[in-house]
């Protein structure tokens, strides 16, 4: 039978904050076990928690980006259940009335736009990390990540397919990244995805049984799963099986997911409010500054470089993937205003540098108005596109401008017509072969003029203004 | 000096300030004294004399109480020293933290002695819940101090301490001090840091003092109030010169008798005792009428609810992992946790944890916790009804009846309950209560009267209970010991 | 067995206490008792229809704290009351399937 897969996912980001959400222990990755803790997320007796304004606001930026609807009060519940990483035996976070909710992100799917609702957005804190220790009948627990601010969006069961549910990973990423809310890096444990997954019949409007689906370290992680779940559950589905609803943990190695086998105990978290938090009033005015502070977000900034600069559609599409990259890229129009050849050189050879060398543009060290400068010294003729080229690394490398690296290397082009006509002269004067196919009309006979100039020059003249001097030359001599 | 251990605080700094005395001899005294006399009342749970007398002797140039002894309730944190709630699973711990109100002690110049016995994490009315021992009352030895600050009211009772701190959460301060003849002040909710408060219930709970007369528990309470940042529960309102309050002039002040107090339960020796307390208040010029506090009847249930179930989440912490006690040989961390806390929790700890979890488990939560929230805001309601009317302060007994024997109500857990009946409102509504002596019964049991205040009105309670102390002389009385 | 030692049971696992057979007797008849007297609340579910829950006794304040790095406890500290430790970590038993 033919199936539709109807997917959920859940992703927490990190809130990019430089210390934890109610203590002042820092964010930063890594530090030996215990090292970035304090009684406050260690949840020692008698402490207390404090928010942190800052994590509440890019909550608050993030909601907003995602068209969710922003709670007039901010409340935190507990939801209470026992497990070793968790110091309290209870998570800070948010229950029946989200900071957010009613949001949605766009995708293209099948080159048609479609809308993944987003159910709702809201804040908790981190628990640890547990090693299990090989061998041995125990474990061991690092608190270093405990109480790192989080933010959990959760979408709607809107996503049709692993493909989408890729574009939808991938975009959020990208707003969440043009925000500055989350560094979203996977690999440090700042963004985490949880799918939810079932199957129905197509045309079918009812739900089937769904697997949770967790430990997915990719995005392609997630959508090799969701793969792997459609073909598992379809499988069972036309054996006449039933789907068991279960956590199911993805194994990047071997590509597949396996149960958790657990007898899951029933959840009951008995969430009820936080008493160490008083609500936050969060009024219109808070949201609305947010909102005037938001960045043009990707899309609309697609939109302004096509419409306002004209940029063809893929080079904007290419452009605004990295807020850096499209950054960068006005930066330098505003010292030189020709959008697409910027483009061209960005998606060209300076793209070709970063690719090679597996960098950011923030980490070159060529600035927007440098490479405004180089541009600018192809068109007074200065340099050839072709030196060009070969300046851009260094460039890149050592932040020089285009000009002092010009004059040490002594790559000037000559644009002197004067010096150009004597280069010519010899030329003409020693190929007169070549100058009297040329004078029967052979036109290409011209090139080796052309040529044999830029031998002599070697290749520091402007090839176009050889051309003209050259035509100039033999036109005297019909 | 004689017999300095009888002292009050401000008669004590009195006697510093002028150089009479130095710390370390108030220390030492005061040691002596309960030397003799803690073997009968078992207030303490730990003492140390040199220590304290260490302290005494590296004391700030200044400071609102430099060189006064204050004993400290074992559930608020003192770094470096064992604080454990008299509970087996908080054994060696030792938190590397202070209290803010410990904080604020040291830095007035304050010398940390002792550590007063409790109900185990303050649950109970009798401190017979202490995983130590109990403590008894000093009036007589047969029966209990009140609960849960237990070791605190009868360690300033017995002179054995000058004055102490409590945590309040249902009646914690004031009915040990009722029940052993002390004045103690539950301030406003917010009105004290409870940063270092090893939390019962976190959003009924308040530290407060507990002291021989009206005076000292103004000062003292001047000393710990404040906003702190480290609490986001306490409230940012200045704190007023609490003894400039104590001007004995309360003629035409308001004072509100809630009907709903006077009711059956109430020991006939009480009634009167407050019956005339009333009468003194009248002679110095107050308007005495009554009040109504329709909503007190689901005071001790709706408590019951969320009590419990804050303290079964609070709780939930004492799992074997970081600090405190851990059961031996576990073989996996389910049983770790089980047996942890299986075995270094008490029964009445238990008991909570069990009903407070049982009354926020899928299915209940509507009927018990959401039902008492609501009606917690309609007994917040009629306080604040009264106080609007202009009434200045409320009036009841503080406990119904007063020290029970030693196990009267050990066994059946909804009659020691019931003894907060009067005193857990005020928690609830959030806003503050003093107890003090307003008498004895015929086999001379001390009586407390308990005096509620509007938000933040701390300061009137206190002009209204030094008014009636200063025309009476129970809190002069001490237990022969 | 009662239906209401099965919940006490239930509840006993929830906040993983280990509980005697007697303890879960005495609990089960105690709680009949409280929750009797509980539910007086009930009996009367009228009275707070219409209040809004109160979770604290003062309305929000905003108390943030501004994101400062303000440094973090020592490991020494951070393990010194820790049951079991192995170099910088808390050691627990394993975790096992429930």
């Amino acid at each position: 039978m033919d199936y539709e897969p109807v997917i959920g996912l859940e992703v927490h980001v990190q809130l990019k904050t430089s210390s934890k959400m109610f203590c002042g222990c820092t964010t930063e990755f890594g530090g030996s076990p215990n090292s970035h803790t304090c009684p406050v997320c260690l949840g020692f007796p008698g402490v207390l928690p404090v928010l942190n304004k800052k994590a509440l606001l890019l909550a608050v930026r993030a909601a907003l980006a995602v068209g969710c609807r922003i709670s007039g009060e901010v409340k935190f519940h507990r939801k209470n259940y026992f497990y070793p990483d968790l110091p309290k035996d209870y998570q800070i976070s948010q229950y029946d009335e989200p900071l957010s909710e009613n949001g949605k992100i766009e995708i293209m799917s099948g080159g048609t736009a479609k809308t993944i609702r987003v159910k709702r957005v809201h804040m908790e804190e981190d628990a640890g990390k547990l090693i299990h220790e090989e061998g041995e009948n125990s474990s061991l627990v690092d608190f270093n990540r405990s109480g790192m601010p989080l933010l959990e969006i959760v979408s709607e069961p809107d996503i049709n397919s692993p493909d989408e549910a890729y574009q939808y990973l991938t975009n959020l990423k990208l707003l969440l990244k043009y925000l500055d809310v989350s560094d979203c890096d996977m690999e440090k444990g700042s963004l985490r995805c949880d799918a939810n997954i079932s199957l129905r019949p197509k045309g079918d409007k009812g739900l089937g049984t769904k697997a949770e689906v967790k430990n997915m370290n990719s995005f392609k992680g997630v959508k090799a799963a969701l793969e792997f779940e459609i073909g598992r559950q379809s499988g069972l589905l036309d054996s006449g099986e039933r789907i068991v609803q279960e956590t199911r943990l993805w194994d990047p190695e071997k590509n597949i997911t396996i149960s958790m086998r657990s007898k899951e105990e029933a959840h009951d978290y008995r969430y009820f409010p936080e008493p160490d938090l008083v609500p936050f009033a969060l009024d219109g005015n808070v949201a609305k500054a947010q909102k005037a502070s938001l960045p043009e977000l990707p899309k609309a900034r697609k939109e302004r470089f096509m419409n306002l600069l004209g940029l063809p559609d893929y080079d904007a599409e290419v452009l605004t993937q990295e807020k850096e990259n499209a950054d960068y890229f006005e930066e330098c129009l505003k010292n030189y205003d020709k959008p697409k050849t910027v483009s061209n050189w960005m998606m060209g050879d300076i793209s070709a540098y970063l690719n090679s060398r597996a960098m950011s543009i923030t980490a070159i060290k060529m600035k927007p108005a440098s490479l405004a400068g180089l541009l600018k010294e192809i068109d007074s003729g200065k340099i050839s596109g072709k030196m060009a080229k070969e300046i851009i690394p260094e460039m890149c490398d050592t932040g020089k401008e285009a000009s002092v690296i010009i004059s040490e290397k002594g790559l000037s082009q000559i644009s002197d017509v004067s010096e150009l006509e004597k280069f010519a002269d010899e030329a003409i004067a020693e190929n007169s072969k070549t100058v009297e196919d040329f004078m029967k009309g052979k036109d290409s006979a011209l090139m080796f003029l052309v040529g044999q100039v830029m031998k002599k020059t070697r290749g520091k003249a402007n090839p176009a203004m050889v051309n003209e001097v050259l035509r100039k030359r033999l036109a005297g001599k019909k | 000096m004689e017999n300095l251990y009888s002292f009050t605080a401000c008669e004590l700094l009195d006697l510093l300030d002028r150089k009479s005395v130095r710390p370390e001899e108030i220390i030492d005294s005061i040691y002596s004294r309960s030397q003799s006399v803690d073997a009968k009342i078992k207030g303490y749970i730990r003492l140390d004399r040199d220590a304290a007398i260490g302290r005494a002797s590296r004391l700030p140039a200044s400071g609102r109480l430099r060189g006064v002894p204050v004993a400290i309730k074992d559930n608020i944190c003192i770094e470096g020293e064992l604080t454990t709630c008299a509970s087996r699973i908080l054994d060696g711990f030792k938190p590397p933290y202070d209290a803010t109100v410990i904080d604020k002690l040291k830095s007035e110049g304050a010398v940390i002695f002792g550590r007063a016995n409790m109900d185990e994490f303050a649950f109970g009315s009798s401190c017979e819940n202490s995983a130590y021992f109990p403590t008894l009352n000093p009036w007589d030895v047969s029966r209990i101090p009140g609960g849960s600050s237990g070791g605190s009211a009868a360690v300033v009772a017995a002179d054995e301490a000058i004055v102490a701190l409590g945590s309040d959460t249902g009646g914690s301060i004031r009915q040990p001090a009722a029940l052993c003849g002390v004045v103690g002040m539950k301030p406003t909710y917010g009105r004290v840091s409870r940063y270092g408060l090893i939390a019962f219930a976190s959003s009924l709970d308040q530290i407060g003092p507990l002291a021989k007369d009206v005076r000292d528990a103004a000062l003292m309470l001047g000393v710990i109030a404040g906003y702190d940042p480290k609490d986001s529960t306490s409230v940012n309102v200045p704190v007023p010169d609490y003894v400039s309050f104590l001007d004995g002039n309360i003629k035409g002040a308001k004072i509100g008798i809630p009907t709903e107090y006077f009711v059956g339960g109430l020991d006939s020796e009480v009634d009167s005792a407050i019956k005339q307390a009333i009468e003194v208040f009248k002679g110095k010029g107050a308007r005495v009428s009554e009040v109504s506090l329709p909503h007190t009847e689901y005071a001790v249930s709706v408590y019951y609810i969320l009590a419990t179930a804050e303290a079964s989440s609070n709780l939930a912490r004492f799992d074997g992992v970081q600090y405190g006690y851990r059961c031996k040989d576990p073989v996996n961390v389910l049983d770790m946790y089980e047996r942890t806390r299986g075995e270094g929790f008490g029964a009445e700890a238990k008991r909570r944890i069990i009903l407070g979890t049982y009354v926020l488990s899928s299915g209940y939560y509507d009927a018990y916790y959401l039902k008492a929230q609501k009606v917690r805001r309609l007994i917040k309601e009629d306080f604040e009804k009264v106080f609007n009317a202009g009434f200045d302060c409320i009036l009841t007994p503080t406990s119904p009846t007063p020290a029970f024997k030693l196990g009267e109500r050990a066994a059946d857990p909804l009659s020691m309950y019931l003894s907060d009946i009067f005193t857990i409102s005020v928690n609830l509504a959030g806003v503050p209560a003093l107890s003090l002596p307003c008498g004895f019964t015929g086999s001379g049991l001390p009586i407390g009267m308990q005096l509620i205040g509007g938000f933040f009105e701390e300061g009137k309670l206190f002009r209204m209970a030094h008014a009636y102390e200063s025309s009476t002389d129970w809190h002069k009385r001490s237990p022969q010991l | 067995m009662s239906i209401k030692e099965d919940k006490i049971k239930y509840v006993a696992r929830l906040a993983r206490l280990k509980l005697t057979d007697e303890e879960v007797a005495l609990f089960a008849r105690q709680l009949d008792g409280i929750l009797g007297y509980v539910d007086k609340l009930n009996e009367r579910l009228d009275v707070a229809k219409d209040a809004v829950p109160m979770s604290h006794p003062h309305a929000a304040s905003n108390p943030f704290r501004e994101d400062e790095v303000r440094g973090s406890a020592s490991s020494e500290t951070v393990l010194a009351n820790a049951p079991q430790k192995k170099g910088d970590f808390f050691k627990v038993p394993r975790i096992i399937e429930e």
